[in-house]
């Protein structure tokens, strides 16, 4: 039996072969994931909004997109990775609820904004993203095998897939 | 102080915290009543918790983040920004669904356009009830909006409400009001989420009227 590392909302987690790094109920949430194929060395990071700005409340390493992916790419080489070797994968960035013509129907299209920064700022960085299962209207639960890079995705009404 | 710039909700002192318990517990009762008269049945309420969590936490209210539910959510606008959100464990969930229209629901974890309006009829009478004896007690205007619902895991359906909250604050200020229905043994969580830039005006003006 695998070690599982539960990831919590707006925080990340770091682990090493032959572990699993999991988060439940992505839903306008990115998980980001990024993985070193050749030291087996993944990170994983459950991303509730895209930047932190001035003024912006402070919180987990996790809760925002250019802080989590700063915060994990730092985290992976302090143990080794390489940054040419990673490999990033996108999964989440859903719209929960329909827009009925809310006033504030901003905050809806979450998702979408959380998914555009994530895939800026790892193109910003260098990073190259292998894989992606993004937007859409449902929830998915994640999980980074660090034996082998493959994301297990998992849904309630939408099956279930590896990417 | 104001709680807008990233203050947290401790600030908030027991005398508020106890105001917050009121007002939602006066709120939650019309609430009660309207839905004790929907369903024909009567309806058993908790007194309101006020919980400062965790945004990981918030799910834990309904049995953790992988538990499925039916979220009816309802954005509040007026003198108190909030969200209204009915979050109704998926059996629980059919069982009311059986109550409103007399008969099974159809799929696994997802409803047609007539249960789905069912749902999201059910939250708009308990959230107007809500708001409407919120604004009797405190002289206050408050505007529901269109209600929307989502069937899926708890953390997945709390992601936009607490996304709403994250750019403020640290942690989500969260009234709980659960429902009881007994001989179907039915139980549904009635959240009440103000927006924690409107909170400081919202006592300033209550204590004005309460004065």
């Amino acid at each position: 039996m695998k070690e599982i590392i539960r990831v919590a909302m707006a925080d990340l987690g770091i682990a090493r072969a032959p572990a699993i790094l999991m988060t439940i109920g992505l839903g306008s949430c990115v998980g980001v994931t990024l993985y070193d194929p050749v030291i087996k060395l993944g990170g994983l990071a459950h991303i509730m909004l895209p930047y932190q700005r001035m003024g912006s409340a402070d919180g987990k390493p996790g809760k925002y997109a250019d802080r989590a992916i700063a915060f994990l790419l730092e985290e992976l080489i302090s143990r080794g990775a390489v940054k040419q070797r990673l490999e990033a994968k996108l999964a989440g960035g859903a719209q929960m609820f329909a827009n009925k013509g809310s006033e504030t129907s901003e905050i809806l299209k979450v998702g979408q904004r959380n998914v555009e920064a994530a895939r800026k700022i790892l193109g910003e960085i260098g990073i190259k993203i292998v894989a992606a299962d993004t937007g859409g209207y449902h929830g998915r639960t994640i999980e980074l095998d660090t034996e082998t890079g493959a994301l297990r995705i998992k849904t309630i009404a939408h099956g279930e897939k590896y990417i | 102080m104001s709680l807008s710039m990233g203050a947290k909700y401790s600030d908030l002192d027991d005398l508020r915290l106890d105001v917050l318990k009121e007002v939602s517990n006066i709120g939650a009762g019309n609430a009660a009543t309207a839905l004790a008269k929907l369903i024909k049945q009567p309806v058993k309420m908790t007194v309101p918790a006020v919980y400062n969590l965790s945004f990981d936490q918030v799910a834990d209210i309904v049995g953790g983040p992988e538990t499925i539910v039916a979220g009816i959510l309802q954005e509040v606008s007026g003198d108190l920004k909030a969200d209204l959100l009915l979050l109704l464990p998926w059996s629980q969930a059919c069982v009311i669904l059986d109550i409103l229209l007399g008969r099974g629901v159809k799929q696994t974890f997802a409803l047609d356009a007539l249960e789905t309006s069912a749902l999201e009829e059910l939250g708009n009478i308990m959230a107007n009830s809500f708001l409407n004896a919120l604004a009797k007690f405190t002289k206050m205007k408050f505007y529901p909006h269109v209600p929307a619902l989502a069937v899926d895991m708890a953390g997945a359906v709390l992601s936009l409400p607490l996304a709403r909250l994250g750019e403020m604050v640290e942690q989500a200020l969260v009234i709980d009001t659960e429902f009881h229905q007994q001989q179907r043994s039915v139980t549904g969580y009635f959240l009440f989420i103000p927006a924690p830039e409107d909170l400081e005006t919202f006592f300033q003006n209550l204590e004005v009227v309460s004065r």
